[in-house]
């Protein structure tokens, strides 16, 4: 019921394959394909800045991620929203560089977590009062240190507010497994900066 | 925290909506378990606050600047045309170096029949090295090394088929060639990214990968990146970073410090420079500094984030290790660049994730002088 209401709520698959603006862009039309994915930019981006280290590794990551999508554009079946297949894109293309920017090239950014023993901006101290600034840096810290998969997957539900079987379908594996990693990655979270999150 | 072993049943349930909502037993359990209780209040402020401090929105600047990629990208039809007229171009190419000793075609030859063509490799006499680029003494310098000059910042169709060729064309010998392939590729002095160019290279340079192109050709491709500007620079640095053939050229035998550094040599750590490899940093690392300023320079010309995070690790290694002064790094990359918005931003997220100072250090003066040579840039 709740997973109904927290879905990505886009039209439905047939009406999406008929829509004669996704024919003109799969056609090459530019401004076709510019419109089709312009409303999507600022979730996008956002998943982008969760997956790198700073706004200009994200905003290249979502070029060269637009970049395919609008080369690979006619392969595009239909059977998941627009939006969940570029996230896929820019999700497959974060955490296998290669990809990105060829053989060799080094990782995009966050795309694994930092080792425990980085100590947080502002230390875990639960003793330490801290403010709302200083608790989104904590939790910030805290998700930099998820595996990026459930960074992704955490940031997917929690953010965009998408059920599990778009999450599923971005990180290529089933619904029970992406529902385990949005929990895992909740837990862990949790575990780390759990002091700061009393309401 | 999670000790009671109901606690993932009653997330599931109550913040993420699965089923047994209705549950009178769980909600029960929920109202009289501390654990399960805090743990659901800490997930729903979790939730709350990854919500509210995630930017989601994308002003027109954001949209338009990662919108604004080649719309040339080839798809369905469009992209069938561009492989026929690339080879088309290709086969243009390949006739226009022709074995001198073979007489000229009349007709374009199919790029099946040129293909088959095997020509020993051939040394070119003369070859035409890039500018070479002496000590950096002072920033002038380093800013015009590969600045490209205005007579070879576009290739034209004779100079593309020279660089094609690997060395000097007889341009008398090819003028109905290079007038053909001029119709192909777009006249001398067109500014805009031809992707013919682009895959004619990247097919000259896959003839090469099977042996049956001489490889002189792959040098002629290389001197056409580090010589091209602006977009056209772009594409080939996409293509040399993709094409494994390509990435030949750049794994090529280079001479070591105290090595003698040819032209080609300097060519190919240019290439590199050019391209942002990374992973062929160690390979020019222990090259003359000149040669290394030339390396940074180039990247700096290509300067997207792969290229200027190339310069600024480059320049940074050299300094810790301390093969350069602190003042050669700083003019390095200090100098003002006409799009320098990339290496502005590898300078600070070196100052942010560099865990030695001095090396921060040096990033912040450069990101301070270039800030007061041009206002704005940070």
């Amino acid at each position: 019921m709740r997973e109904e209401a927290l879905d990505i709520g886009e039209p439905d698959t047939a009406r999406r394959i008929r829509s004669p603006e996704l024919r003109r862009a799969a056609g090459g039309d530019r401004d076709a394909f510019d419109r089709l994915v312009r409303p999507h930019l600022g979730n996008l981006m956002a998943l982008a800045r969760r997956l790198t280290t700073g706004e200009h590794l994200a905003e290249e990551l979502l070029q060269t991620t637009l970049i395919r999508a609008y080369a690979g554009l006619r392969h595009f079946r239909g059977d998941a929203p627009l939006r969940v297949w570029i996230s896929s894109i820019l999700y497959r293309l974060a955490t296998e560089p290669h990809r990105l920017a060829g053989p060799g090239a080094p990782p995009a950014g966050r795309t694994t977590a930092l080792p425990d023993d980085v100590p947080d901006a502002l230390g875990v101290d639960p003793s330490v009062r801290v403010s709302a600034r200083d608790m989104l840096a904590r939790v910030e810290a805290a998700m930099e240190r998820l595996p990026v998969r459930l960074r992704t997957a955490l940031h997917l539900r929690t953010v965009e507010g998408w059920g599990y079987d778009g999450i599923a379908r971005v990180l290529e594996t089933s619904v029970s497994a992406a529902r385990n990693a949005v929990m895992d990655a909740r837990r862990r979270l949790r575990e780390r900066i759990g002091d700061v999150l009393e309401p | 925290m999670s000790d009671c072993p109901h606690t993932d049943d009653v997330l599931a349930t109550f913040l993420d909506g699965a089923a047994g909502g209705d549950d009178p037993a769980l909600a029960a359990h929920r109202d009289a378990c501390a654990i399960c209780r805090r743990a659901l209040d800490r997930t729903r402020a979790l939730d709350a606050l990854l919500a509210a401090q995630t930017r989601t929105d994308a002003d027109d600047a954001l949209a338009d600047r990662v919108l604004a990629f080649d719309a040339a990208v080839p798809t369905g039809r469009g992209r069938r045309v561009t492989i026929a007229l690339a080879a088309g171009a290709a086969a243009v190419l390949a006739v226009a170096v022709w074995p001198s000793r073979t007489p000229p075609p009349t007709e374009l030859a199919a790029p099946d029949a040129v293909a088959a063509v095997t020509e020993p490799p051939r040394e070119p006499e003369s070859y035409r090295a890039p500018r070479a680029i002496p000590s950096p003494s002072s920033l002038q310098l380093v800013a015009d090394a590969w600045r490209p000059a205005a007579s070879r910042a576009v290739p034209s169709a004779e100079v593309w088929i020279t660089g094609a060729a690997g060395g000097p064309a007889d341009a008398d010998a090819y003028r109905d060639v290079a007038r053909r392939a001029e119709r192909l590729v777009g006249p001398a002095g067109d500014r805009e990214p031809s992707a013919l160019r682009v895959a004619a290279a990247r097919w000259l340079a896959a003839e090469a990968d099977g042996g049956r192109l001489a490889s002189r050709r792959l040098w002629g491709v290389g001197e056409l990146l580090v010589r091209s500007d602006g977009r056209l620079r772009a594409s080939l640095v996409r293509a040399f970073r993709e094409e494994r053939s390509l990435q030949r050229l750049l794994d090529r035998r280079l001479p070591g410090r105290h090595g003698e550094w040819g032209a080609r040599d300097r060519m190919v750590a240019a290439a590199i420079g050019a391209t942002g490899a990374r992973a062929r940093l160690d390979r020019v690392r222990s090259a003359p500094v000149d040669v290394v300023a030339s390396v940074i320079a180039s990247a700096r010309a290509t300067g997207d984030r792969v290229a200027s995070d190339f310069a600024v690790a480059l320049a940074c290694d050299l300094f810790q290790r301390g093969a350069v002064a602190r003042e050669t790094v700083v003019e390095w990359l200090a100098c003002a660049a006409p799009d320098g918005a990339w290496l502005t931003r590898a300078l600070t997220d070196r100052v942010h994730t560099d865990r030695r100072e001095p090396t921060r250090d040096l990033c912040r003066a450069v990101l301070t002088l270039r800030q007061s040579t041009r206002p704005g840039v940070l």
